[in-house]
């Protein structure tokens, strides 16, 4: 399991989930699912790819991590909630 | 929550589903459970104008470095320097028979020799008044 310590934004985070037609999940609302009880699922076909299921201001949310040129730094690429 | 997760995949634009993957790509047998971080640090989010953010993430790849470890240097130099926002703020001294400042064009500000010792191309004679401190 890598470290999950820092977490980058990519610039267009909560604009590609516009583009997905989908509820935005803000920078801050990853930001505190990050930090609380999370679960991290690893894509075993791409590297450096994993989700983290959390839960910020009481909706569950996931958010799409890439890995970066620094092991223990990770970027929030995209994210969408699962309410239904 | 899982089965929520992979259902709600369905959702992504083409492009995301480029970058994120489908469901099935993931390990969702061995899905890791972490507790809450301990204390220690904090991590907030600010929106700034994209051109700061650009200028922002070319000195970090100037510096072979993360956009994070930029903005957390500039922000700590801003509160070391008590709010200070430049080096506009520095204040100069020297002695009057140094030299005196001139503006050199460009926006410039240069130190104009005035040594006793100076050689007479290097003097600039001292305007009276002229303060030795900026």
């Amino acid at each position: 399991m890598p470290v999950f310590d820092e977490l980058e934004f990519h610039p267009r985070f909560e604009e590609h989930q516009r583009d997905g037609g989908r509820r935005v999940v803000t920078e801050a609302e990853a930001i505190e699912a990050w930090y609380g009880r999370r679960t991290i699922v690893r894509n075993r076909k791409r590297r450096g790819r994993y989700l983290l299921l959390g839960t910020a201001w009481g909706r569950d949310i996931v958010v799409v991590l890439l890995q970066t040129r620094k092991p223990h730094v990770w970027q929030a690429y995209t994210a969408w909630d699962t309410d239904p | 929550m899982v089965r929520a997760t992979r259902q709600r995949m369905d959702r992504l634009s083409p492009k995301e589903r480029d970058v994120a993957g489908n469901p099935d790509e993931y390990d969702w047998d061995n899905a890791t459970e972490l507790p809450p971080r301990a204390p220690g640090s904090t991590q907030f989010s600010l929106r700034v104008e994209r051109q700061l953010m650009t200028s922002l993430q070319e000195l970090a790849r100037i510096r072979s470095t993360t956009l994070s470890t930029v903005a957390r240097e500039a922000l700590e130099q801003y509160v070391a320097s008590g709010g200070r926002p430049g080096v506009s703020n520095i204040q100069v001294s020297f002695p009057r028979d140094v030299g005196v400042l001139l503006q050199a064009g460009s926006g410039r500000t240069e130190l104009s020799a005035n040594r006793r010792n100076a050689s007479p191309d290097e003097q600039t004679p001292v305007v009276q008044g002229s303060p030795g401190t900026f």
